[in-house]
This record gives structure tokens, sequence and C-alpha cells, in this order.
């Protein structure tokens, strides 16, 4: 049961990882496009049966027009079917490869607006997708950072013990009584305000993984210290085997378990703690989309009295993500133990 | 080779007053070795017979330099092939175990990693030692296997451990030390985890082996009969310190020592007929002393039969008794035991 669940969140992040590693293709428009003529469009109903009730096989859209609410009304007179594969703004795929298709889109001047639009008429779906890449990965990479780092110290103190070990973990003790948190606003405070979107997010990603690994690196440490201590170890020690291959043999695989767990839970905590940052102005800035400086816009009266497709999607990402790195944690943890 | 051309060769292994501590935390340390000295000549087994804490396991620990962090070499010298291995660094140490002189523990089946595969196990020991093929690792592993007297090397070679019987494990733990063909072999306790037809198995390999590959022993047993089997000499240790040193056959019929006379007649008996010795078994009184500090006098003056006044106050010093043997009592005995 737990295996089963687990290994469906496993698929489900792996697809979504993939669509947030090609954002371009799989949103329809731009992040940073923007359709002035329709600011906070709610999100574009799909059609089977056009006015006449004749069926269509493949979903289409209406077109919008402003009515006198100052919301939006659909005109029927001009159907825009889904296009697949079709052209529309251009993108470099992973950053490298120049390519204009997209999964799906319509043909101008229809706008497809799956989650409707923003104050500037940016799609929000599109938007969600970028956002998503920013934040997934500056939660894995900063994870990984951790993990890297974690185990490299854990495993040394916990293999040579000692004053290494000593010096070590009251390091790491030292580094959970940091306010990481706040660490992280007067870092990103002393970076000039028009630092680059890149590199904010890098600094954001240094300083999860810089101040996260003394968890792992714990737990890792606990590990070693039970491996190193065996007798197969001193066997092999007696028989010339190295401290280098005794790590990279019989000491890291053995932490395997503890990684890929810890490594499950860090993610969403550090996706979560991207978003926190930018939602409060201090992650990455809102010239590119991330969860948190979209779910931002939270800050705006108007969001919650009437333009709430504006935090949902985001709000329901991010839930849906941690609940399955949570499942995924869960699986791991009942597979080794 | 003629039998003055080996005296003329040097020793393999020497040992000069090799001394041993385990710091403890909040108290005094325990001296588990205290000053002692040993020979080995290349071929050779010596037997070291003792009992639980005579610190015949540290001494063989801190020859090949697996002390654990606790424990500390305080003094002496270890002299293997004219290097000194004390204060040698890892590196070469890592580069001599293994290659040039191997160490067989007692618990084969917490000897070996319980994750690889055995046959991947006895490979990677030449592996890390000479510049090999897997393929070829893995053609002298399964040699190894045989010359172990496994009967199916190849399901064997991929066996897990925990899927092999302890005599099978432990002659897997044999391989692993010999595929480099060793000078010497230490092997501690070899025996004490298996069945009596198992050891006897294991007691025949090592003396066809230290045979066939001209490789000295230096077997650490608590089992007087073992090393009646095996060992061309035999030291006694008690208390950290070798007590007596003879030729196998002189020390079992006739030790000199208090402590290998007592420790002898533990053994029970075999006598003609099954179920006729009903004498109760010897037991020597009281225990052996702690060691932190160890006593002022001769740490065997509590338990002895013999002891004299000067026993209490003055340590004895071992004293050449006859060619190749000597003994550290004030009042050592001639002649068979009682």
């Amino acid at each position: 049961m737990t295996s089963r669940s687990a290994r469906l969140a496993a698929y489900c992040l792996l697809a979504l990882h993939a669509v947030a590693a090609l954002p371009g293709f799989f949103a329809p428009y731009g992040y940073a496009v923007q359709d002035r003529d329709f600011p906070y469009a709610p999100p574009t109903r799909l059609h089977f049966f056009d006015a006449r009730g004749t069926l269509h096989l493949v979903p289409f859209i209406y077109g919008l027009r402003p009515d006198e609410g100052g919301s939006y009304a659909e005109d029927t007179s001009e159907r825009y079917p889904l296009r697949f594969f079709a052209r529309g703004d251009s993108y470099r795929l992973l950053g490298l490869i120049p390519s204009s298709r997209h999964l799906v889109t319509v043909d101008a001047p229809g706008r497809l607006f799956l989650m409707g639009s923003d104050a500037l008429g940016r799609d929000l779906f599109s938007r969600l997708v970028y956002g998503g890449t920013v934040s997934l990965y500056a939660g894995l990479f900063g994870a990984a950072l951790a993990l890297a780092l974690g185990g490299l110290i854990g495993a040394l103190a916990g293999f040579y013990g000692g004053r290494l070990d000593s010096v070590l973990m009251r390091t790491s003790e030292v580094f959970m009584a940091l306010p990481w948190l706040y660490l992280l606003i007067a870092a990103r405070a002393i970076q000039p305000l028009d630092t680059p979107p890149a590199r904010a997010l890098l600094i954001v990603i240094l300083i999860l993984g810089g101040f996260g690994w003394p968890r792992p690196a714990r737990l890792i440490r606990g590990v070693a210290a039970s491996i190193g201590r065996r007798e197969h170890v001193l066997a092999a020690r007696g028989f010339g085997a190295s401290d280098l291959y005794l790590l990279r043999r019989h000491v890291l695989p053995r932490t395997g378990s503890v990684i890929w767990t810890q490594g499950a839970l860090l993610v969403p905590q550090f996706v979560l703690a991207e978003v926190g940052l930018s939602f409060l102005g201090v992650g990455v800035s809102p010239s590119i989309p991330s969860w948190g400086n979209m779910l931002g816009d939270l800050q705006h009266f108007h969001v919650l009295t009437s333009d709430w497709w504006w935090l949902g999607f985001p709000g329901l990402a991010l839930v849906f993500v941690t609940l399955a790195y949570h499942l995924l944690a869960r699986g791991a943890t009942v597979t080794s133990g | 080779m003629s039998s003055h051309l080996q005296s003329e060769r040097p020793s393999l292994l020497q040992v000069r007053s090799l001394s041993v501590e385990y710091s403890r935390a909040g108290a005094a340390p325990v001296e588990a070795v205290r000053e002692v000295g040993l020979t080995i000549q290349p071929g050779e087994a010596v037997g070291i017979l003792g009992e639980s804490g005579s610190g015949k396991s540290s001494l063989a620990l801190a020859i090949t330099g697996l002390l654990p962090p606790r424990g500390r070499t305080t003094g002496g010298s270890v002299r293997f092939e004219g290097i000194e291995l004390l204060g040698l660094g890892e590196a070469d140490l890592d580069r001599l175990r293994g290659e040039r002189l191997a160490m067989v523990f007692q618990e084969p089946g917490l000897a070996l990693s319980p994750f690889m595969r055995v046959g991947r196990q006895i490979g990677e020991v030449l592996r890390a030692h000479r510049t090999v093929s897997a393929a070829a690792a893995r053609e002298r592993a399964l040699d190894l296997l045989s010359a172990v007297r496994i009967e199916e090397p190849d399901s064997v070679y991929h066996a897990y451990p925990h899927q092999l019987s302890g005599g099978q494990q432990q002659r897997v733990v044999i391989a692993q030390a010999l595929i480099c063909e060793p000078k010497l072999l230490i092997a501690d306790e070899p025996t004490a985890a298996l069945d009596t037809v198992t050891q006897a198995g294991l007691v025949e390999l090592f003396r066809t082996l230290r045979a066939e590959l001209d490789m000295a022993l230096l077997f650490i047993t608590h089992d007087p009969q073992l090393l009646a089997a095996l060992a061309d000499r035999i030291a006694v240790m008690y208390a950290g310190r070798i007590v007596e040193r003879a030729p196998a056959d002189h020390l079992l019929s006739a030790a000199a020592h208090p402590y290998p006379r007592e420790l002898l007649r533990c053994v029970p008996a075999r006598r003609g007929g099954v179920g006729r010795d009903s004498s109760p078994l010897h037991v020597i009184p009281g225990m052996s002393p702690s060691l932190s500090p160890p006593p002022a006098g001769c740490a065997f003056e509590s338990r002895c039969p013999d002891r004299l006044d000067r026993c209490r106050s003055e340590e004895p010093t071992e004293q050449p008794l006859a060619a190749a043997r000597s003994v550290a009592c004030w009042n050592p005995s001639e002649g068979p035991p009682r």
C-alpha cells in the first residue's frame, strides 16, 4: 500500500519535474508576454459543443470581450480550437535549443488562459510552469547541496570519530542554532537591488544548501559510526583497505537509504523555503516568476475577494508537491526499514 | 635449504618490549600488554596461549596497527621484514597489510561485509595490492576458494556471507588473507566460534597451507590442544606479559610456570571408556588481576599454588631455562605436571 502510493508519488514528481525542466514547451506563452487587453481574465473555459450544439472532438475556446461589470464575457462569434505542437512564442529548450513549439496553444487573436491572467494580462498557467522551474529546482539543488555537504561531513565525522567528530558535530549544532531565515534575508539584503534573478536564485540555493547540511550530516554520522565500528571494516583494514576505500565501499553505500529519505524530506522543505523568501520579496524577484512571488500577490486585497485563481493554482501546486515528496519519504523509510 | 642456513635467515617478525594501554574516561588506563617480546622466523608457527583478557588479541592488533582509537602502544618496537611498523604511516601500513602480513579474526560472520558477494570480497584484497584485471582477480579468488578446500567454489563465489556456514565463512576469510601470499598470517582465535569438527578441519587447513606457502603463522588461542597440533613454539600470556615460552611439546608436557601447568589441568582429561571420569573439573581459583594499574608483584601470585613470599612484592623477570625456553617465575617447577 505504502509502496504503491510512494511509487505513484514518484511518478507524479517525475512528471512534474519534467514539465518544470521544459517550461517553454509546456507553457502556451512566455512568462513575460503581456496582453494588456485582458488583465484579470478568469480561467478560460474549454468547450466541446458550440452554440448550435455541434460536437467538436478537439476542444475549443471562445474569445473574450469585456462586459460592463469590469469582467469578461465569451464572444461566441469565433471558435479557437486548441492546437497541439503548434508554433507560438519562441524560447530556448533547456536554455540551449531554440524552438517555438508548444504543447498546446490557440491561434491569435484568441488567448488561452488556462488559469486566468494577471494584472498585466500575462498567462498565469505559463507563469506557474516557469515558476515551477525556479521553485522545484531551487529545492532540488538546495537539497542536493545540503546532502552532498551533509553526507561528506557526516561520513567523515562518524568514520574517524574523536576530535574531528566533536569539531564537526559542534559546528553542525552552531549551524542548526543559526536563524537561517534571517541570515537569508540579510544575505539577500546586502545584494544590490538590481541583482539579476538568476544570481538571486543561486544565492537562495547556496544558502539553503549551506544551512541545510547539519540534519542529514548528523543522521549519516550515526550510520557511518555504526558501520565503521563493525568488525568487517576492521577486517578489511587488516587486508590493506585504505580509509578512502572503506568510506567508498563500506560506509557510503550503507548511508544510501538515509540519504534518499532525507532528500525526499529536504526538497519540499526547501521548495517551501524558496516560496517563503520570494513571498517576502527577498528571494527571486518578480520579473521571473516563482511560486513564491506568485503567491506574493496574496498581499493584494482584490486577489482574495475576486481574483481567486491567482492564488489557487500556485497554492495547490505547492500542496501537491509537498504531499508527494512526503509520501515518497515515507515510502523510502518503510522500504529501507 | 639446510637447517644451518635456515638459522641464518633474519627474523620475519621481531617484537621488542611492546606495551599497549587502553585509555578509559575518568579512570586509570588499562595496561593490556606489558613489555612483550616475540620473534618469529620465516615459515615458523608460533602459538600464543592465554585466557580472555590476557592481552593476546591486543598484541595481535598492536602488531598490525589495528588497535581501536582508545588503545595505543606506549613503548617498544615491532619490526617486520626489517621495517619498523610502530609509527609507520597508514598508507604504508595499508600497503603491507593483506600483502605481506594478513590477519584473520575470531568471528568470520562479522569479518565479512554482509553486503558484498564473498568472491568479490576475496578478489578485492588482490586488487587492493596488485594491478590486476577484474577477470584475473576472479580467477585467483576461485583458485583460493579451492585452496581453502571449499567444496563448490563457483557457487560459494556468488554467495553472500549469510548463506554460508561458519566454517565456510572462516575459509573465505582465510582465502582473503592468503590471496596475496603473505609471509606472516596472524590468526586471532580463528576457530573459537566454530564447532569441534569444523575446528579440526581448519587446523588441518592451516597446517597444510603453511607448508604449501612457506608462510609463518602466529596463532592466538585459549585452547592448548589446538596448539599441540599447530605450533612449533608456544608463548604463554598472562595479564599482559609472556610468562613462559617453550617448544610446543615441552610446554604441553612439562610447563615450568605454574599458570600453564594449572591451565593444562583445566582441560578435561580423556580417559578410556565413557562416563568413567567423575572427578570434578579443575578450576584455577580467583580471577586474573586488574591491569589498571597492574599488581606490584607477580600477576599470578594470588592464584598460584607454588607462590613464595617475594612473589607478592617483586615481579619475576624472564629467565632462560634451557635451549629456546624461558620462564618468568620465582619458583618454576621442573618435570611433568602433577
